[in-house]
């Protein structure tokens, strides 16, 4: 009976602390109610909370990569739930630039369609270097 | 013995009557068991750790093995502390090869589930505070998620609009033409960010007191039939739709008897 209370109080405590500590390390890192996003911290349950930036990046012609014409981003990936999404335009566009590699015309145009969360797109154009 | 160590020891002997631990934790292992065998086919978490071409993770397709072979048992409900424990441990080494709030959920989640039979003391039991327990971490889940989204960033629904667009532009995703002209709109996306934090807060709430069921019902299927629509988050939404619908007690209260 004593074990049982004192596994029963361990796994609370262990729960408990590991989900504070998470609301702790968001509080430190700036976030506040009504003030500064939340940013990525495990168990802290920032589903959605945190600043987004996704792109949605072509290639005129389509790239060949492993053996398929990849025209969009999406053409390598699931259509559902698995996003192959990056953190930033940054990381997008390094990727859309090495990707270049798998060109299949000498001349190929990388288009990037980005939105964040505060609300702005863009819509860039450049060729592949 | 203190007063407050008997009562405890009292209330962790309480059992549940209607076995609805067991039978969450075999349907959410069931969503799981589809989530990691789809990975692990379709390359999901491969293809999102890095877009460009790569060799296999040895340590994510092991991952994944371990992961069926759990869901498997856990759906078959053979051993269900052990399998659940091991479980546990396989997604947690997930999380350090792709780091999502889905896998985190399913680590605490299944840490509790595994206990459903009593843990490591006993057998073929149904301890009540397993029941607890989960609702009471799918109301912090809820209540901390809605919390966090108390910034300008979701609540002027810019991260709707940037979700949506990004599916529309990214995906071709088909979303009825006046759908996505709502979504274009600020105001439209603010008013839907606020209702979810005020839906998200309010299943919190539900859960902690552990009723009204039909609520608890209607805010989990609003919240997570959306998130599914609107923004292709699926698993995660069939898993949360699952424990709570069969988690949160159908009566006006929770009923356990005592086994001491």
């Amino acid at each position: 009976m004593k074990r049982r209370v004192a596994y029963f109080l361990g796994l609370c405590f262990t729960l408990v602390t590991l989900q504070l500590r998470a609301q702790v390390v968001q509080l430190a890192a700036g976030y506040r109610p009504f003030g500064q996003a939340a940013k990525r911290v495990a168990f802290s349950w920032d589903m959605f909370a945190v600043g987004i930036q996704r792109c949605a990046v072509t290639w005129a012609p389509p790239l060949s990569i492993e053996g398929k014409s990849v025209a969009r981003w999406r053409d390598r990936g699931t259509y559902f739930e698995w996003d192959t999404a990056r953190s930033s335009v940054d990381g997008y566009e390094q990727e859309a630039v090495v990707a270049c590699d798998y060109r299949t015309a000498p001349v190929t145009t990388v288009r990037m369609y980005c939105i964040n969360s505060d609300g702005e797109a863009s819509d860039t154009w450049f060729r592949c270097p | 013995m203190t007063p407050g160590f008997a009562a405890l020891e009292t209330y962790l002997a309480r059992q549940d009557e209607d076995g609805a631990v067991r039978k969450t934790r075999r349907s959410f292992a069931g969503v799981w068991l589809i989530y990691d065998v789809v990975d692990t086919l379709a390359g999901g978490i491969e293809h999102a750790r890095d877009w460009m071409p790569h060799s296999a993770s040895v340590t994510l397709v092991a991952t994944h093995l371990v992961l069926i072979a759990c869901g498997i048992q856990l759906v078959r409900d053979r051993q269900p502390f052990v399998w659940g424990l091991i479980a546990v441990g396989a997604r947690f080494v997930e999380t350090y090869e792709y780091g999502l709030n889905d896998f985190y959920y399913y680590v605490l989640m299944m840490l509790l589930l595994a206990h459903g039979d009593g843990g490591p003391f006993e057998k073929g039991k149904k301890p009540l505070w397993v029941r607890h327990a989960l609702l009471a971490q799918l109301g912090w889940v809820y209540f901390a998620t809605a919390v966090l989204k108390l910034n300008a960033d979701w609540l002027s629904g810019g991260q709707l609009f940037a979700r949506t667009e990004y599916l529309v532009r990214g995906f071709d995703w088909p979303y009825p033409s006046f759908v996505r002209h709502a979504f274009q709109s600020a105001h439209f996306c603010a008013i839907l960010a606020y209702v979810a934090v005020i839906g998200e807060l309010l299943l919190a709430f539900v859960l902690l007191a552990r009723r009204p069921y039909w609520l608890g019902v209607v805010l989990v299927a609003g919240i997570h039939g959306f998130a599914m629509v609107v923004t292709n988050v699926w698993f995660f939404s069939v898993s949360n739709i699952v424990a709570v619908t069969l988690l949160l007690p159908r009566g006006t209260r929770l009923s356990g008897s005592s086994s001491l």
